[in-house]
């Protein structure tokens, strides 16, 4: 089976502490990821493509 | 926290949510939590503390999962409060699909999560809580029985399911309702809904991670394509439950690509009901053919445009 999240092996997402990004790209996407004040986790995506000339 | 319990006559997981019996319901647009946070002094803050945004994710304040146990996402269109998935723009919608399959990709690495749904509730005729444009992502830490179910199905049919009844589907016709290169959108021969559609992916795409940017974008127009047809069929608001069905991320079965539509109208103002028949037997009983309602949903998406 081809592209199984699995097969990429478990993995822990990490937000940044609260107030504080931790930005990453994935694809087109620009993600930029926070940590509400009451610990839930905010990720914030805008389309990369967009910015480019 | 949620508390599971197995219901052995049913043979299947429910789930206790208790803390979501207080949810947020049908707030008015200036108490929307889903809005962005304006940028003026001491304005209230939302779920999104930030004055605009393309999409934004965030953990369910009222979870039916949490970890260790699972997940429940909410995902949030656009910044706008009016507007559906039919409205957003061709780039919105094709960012939507990579903002799923990274979701997707990150909830099922986890080892608390064996299958990933991802799905929208619109109208309140299912239930909708928030007006404000979008979807949802369960992550179970259990397989649930829908997904169980297509697997069993491939096993039944000797390979994929969702392939051999897509080859059915293209081979007669006539419940076809749009085509791209990606994918072909139908009204399936058995449909339980009587405008149930199908959104399938043309090649065998066990997840969004097997499909390419392109195939993406072809999914996108196809989803975009039906939903602003349901709205031009009886020109109101079209209710529906949307899922994407894909692969179980805890590696049992392989699974194919596609999206399903659950509509509960049946005319423009009368619903179809899951009443006794349905729930107490497990047979739905359908007012109308698959094959007429095809037709006249596949007019209204060619006048929808």
């Amino acid at each position: 089976m081809t592209g199984m999240p699995h097969e990429e092996g478990k993995q822990t997402e990490s937000p940044g502490n609260s107030g504080e990004d931790d930005r990453e790209t994935y694809g087109p996407l620009d993600i930029a990821r926070h940590r509400k004040e009451d610990g839930r986790a905010l990720i914030l995506f805008a389309f990369a493509k967009r910015k480019r000339p | 926290m949620s508390e599971q319990r197995f219901n052995e006559l049913r043979g299947e997981p429910v789930v206790y949510a208790v803390h979501r019996q207080n949810r947020t319901f049908l707030p008015a647009q200036e108490r929307c939590p889903l809005c962005p946070t304006p940028a003026t002094p001491g304005a209230p803050e939302t779920e999104i503390p930030v004055p605009t945004f393309e999409i934004a994710v965030f953990d369910n304040l009222f979870p039916a999962f949490s970890s260790p146990e699972g997940a429940a996402e909410v995902v949030v269109y656009t910044d706008s409060h009016h507007g559906s998935f039919a409205t957003l723009s061709p780039e919105r919608a094709q960012e939507l699909m990579w903002v799923w399959r990274h979701r997707y990709a990150k909830l099922g690495a986890r080892n608390d999560i064996q299958y990933v749904l991802i799905f929208e509730n619109r109208g309140v005729e299912v239930g909708v809580t928030l007006h404000h444009p979008h979807g949802q992502i369960y992550g179970y830490p259990f397989l649930p029985p829908v997904p169980a179910l297509e697997l069993a199905a491939d096993e039944r049919l000797g390979g994929c399911a969702v392939c051999a009844l897509l080859a059915r589907e293209l081979s007669d016709a006539e419940r076809l309702l749009y085509e791209n290169d990606g994918v072909v959108a139908y009204l399936p021969y058995a449909a339980r809904w009587p405008y149930e559609a199908h959104v399938v992916m043309r090649q065998h795409r066990p997840s969004l991670l097997d499909c390419s940017d392109a195939e993406l974008g072809q999914l996108a127009e196809g989803l975009q394509r039906l939903t602003r047809g349901y709205d031009a069929l009886f020109a109101r608001p079209f209710p529906y439950v949307m899922v994407v069905h894909q692969a179980p991320t805890d590696g049992r079965g392989e699974g194919h690509l596609h999206v399903e539509f659950y509509p509960p109208l049946r005319t423009a103002h009368k619903l179809k009901y899951t009443a006794g028949s349905e729930l107490g037997a497990g047979t739905f009983i359908g007012d109308t053919l698959p094959e007429d309602s095809a037709l006249a949903l596949r007019e209204a998406i060619a006048r929808a445009g």
